[in-house]
């Protein structure tokens, strides 16, 4: 088996095992959903137009909750410096803890958006282009999540700074997320949105291995 | 670059600054006095009635925040990919004042807002992507102050400051593309009257020019502490 | 001159302005201050030995 795919495994493993982070997640997500029409009340035409915000926003919210353990974890054990170190070069094992960290998270909150939409009373076709907003978005959340978990990684509070960090970055996902599923709700194709999402996730994934890499070179050379 | 470098060590930077603040800050003074004037002085617009004086302060405080992201950006590079050495002090010397042209920029668009649009605040694409801006130079200012050793905190910092570079022009675009779905026509209108250009203009360089003052004053005061903290270590 | 003589939004343009030269103002005494406690700091620490 290749390097990377033992990474990824070894790291969708201890996702599994460690802490739920998964399940946690989802949980938060749901919370989140659950909070929203308690706020803003159960107008449930009001609920199906800001359906696609909300659920962007709380997607993004809760795959944060376990990304300043990205790296923190093989850093503290040492296995961090032992992966540097490996043939691995080390931005491709930073795009393998990405994918980990998507498989994990991004992914299941996807799988869980159909029915928390159900709950906002988000018409069919909405729903489908929130599931497949959400499974093309999610990964540029947990690249660009990456930069700040490489970014925080030898504070002892970087978890305050990390939301901080990457929320403006993830703004254009938010934005083109949840346009796409407002362009369907107003019966306008979403495939314009949809594009846009698509090249900010692809170019996020491609580049924030490097920038992650360079940040844990640092944070390990010292 | 060699002429870059020349300048980059602390003792040359405090003999140059030396020389050249008398007339940075007479410069600044200047610009401030003649685009006062003019801005003051000018007749009223004949839509906007006076309160188009308030786009002489405000258009200078967005730009300046802009150009003072761009400088740290310019900084960063200079740090990250030639180790140039006074540039991690200078680039952390200037975001605060970057912090403060961008908050300056916000409350300032917000007051035009009354009169413009009749709101105080609108999700217009520019005020939204300088709130977005603040945040940044927020996560910026508090990358540098959480990491403690210096030369990892700079490193870091540089590395943020370009990503967010890269960021920014696609977080603009998304705003931008956001603020047409929902609102149509771009609100501000883009013709200025050329009675107007003047006290823009002068306002606008009035603002860098204070900025590149306090930023000289600012590199100065850093390079001073460092003196002080390595005497204190050493002569313990 | 004739700015004295505003219309409506004087309060508006007045707040903007008065707004922006405490920011700045305080930017600059921060600055300043902050640049002589330094220098007097030195001062003091080169004067020890």
């Amino acid at each position: 088996m290749s390097p990377f795919v033992t990474l990824l495994l070894r790291d969708l493993k201890l996702a599994a095992r460690g802490g739920g982070s998964a399940a946690l997640a989802l949980a938060f997500f749901a919370l989140v959903a659950t909070l929203v029409p308690l706020g803003v009340g159960a107008d449930l035409n009001l609920l199906a137009r800001v359906a696609g915000g909300v659920l962007w926003v709380g997607a993004v919210l809760a795959a944060l909750l376990s990304l300043d353990r990205l790296f923190q974890g093989d850093f503290e054990d040492g296995s961090l410096e032992l992966i540097a170190c490996s043939p691995l070069p080390l931005e491709l094992a930073a795009l393998a803890k990405i994918l980990a960290h998507w498989l994990a998270t991004g992914l299941a909150l996807t799988l869980l958006s159909p029915l928390l939409a159900l709950m906002f009373n988000l018409p069919g076709d909405a729903t489908l282009m929130l599931f497949v907003s959400l499974l093309v978005g999610t990964p540029a959340v947990s690249a660009v999540g990456a930069i700040g978990a490489s970014l925080t990684l030898s504070l002892k509070r970087g978890g305050l700074i990390l939301p901080l960090i990457i929320l403006p970055l993830l703004v254009p996902a938010v934005i083109f997320g949840a346009g796409a599923v407002s362009a369907v709700l107003d019966g306008i194709p979403g495939g314009g949105a949809l594009g846009l999402l698509a090249a900010f996730s692809g170019a996020s994934v491609l580049l924030s291995p490097f920038a992650a890499a360079a940040c844990v070179r640092l944070n390990l050379s010292s | 670059m060699q002429f870059l470098f020349r300048y980059a060590n602390p003792a040359q930077f405090m003999r140059l600054s030396d020389m050249l603040l008398p007339f940075l800050a007479a410069a600044t003074l200047l610009a401030f006095a003649v685009g006062l004037y003019l801005g003051l002085t000018v007749p009223p617009d004949y839509q906007q009635g006076d309160s188009v004086r308030i786009m002489f302060l405000h258009v200078p405080a967005a730009t300046a925040a802009t150009t003072v992201y761009g400088a740290i950006t310019i900084c960063s590079i200079l740090s990250l990919v030639w180790r140039h050495p006074l540039s991690d002090t200078a680039a952390r010397a200037a975001a605060p004042f970057g912090a403060l042209f961008t908050a300056l920029g916000l409350v300032t668009g917000a007051i035009w807002g009354k009169p413009m649009w009749g709101t105080y605040w609108v999700w217009d694409a520019r005020l939204t992507s300088f709130l977005l801006l603040l945040f940044i130079y927020f996560g910026y200012m508090a990358l540098w102050n959480a990491i403690e050793d210096e030369v990892k905190a700079a490193r870091a910092a540089a590395i943020l400051a370009l990503v967010g570079a890269v960021n920014i022009p696609i977080i603009k675009f998304s705003v931008d593309w956001w603020n047409t779905l929902h609102q149509g026509e771009s609100i501000i209108s883009g013709h200025l009257a050329p009675v107007f250009l003047a006290p823009l203009l002068v306002m606008m360089l009035a603002y860098l020019l204070l900025f590149a003052t306090l930023w000289t004053v600012r590199i100065r005061t850093a390079i001073l502490e460092r003196r002080a903290r390595s005497l204190m270590q050493g002569g313990i | 001159m004739d700015f004295l003589a505003a219309d409506q939004w004087a309060g508006y343009v007045a707040a903007v302005y008065g707004i922006s030269a405490v920011a700045l103002g305080a930017a600059i005494l921060v600055t300043l201050l902050a640049w002589r406690r330094a220098k007097a700091r030195l001062a003091a620490l080169e004067q020890r030995p």
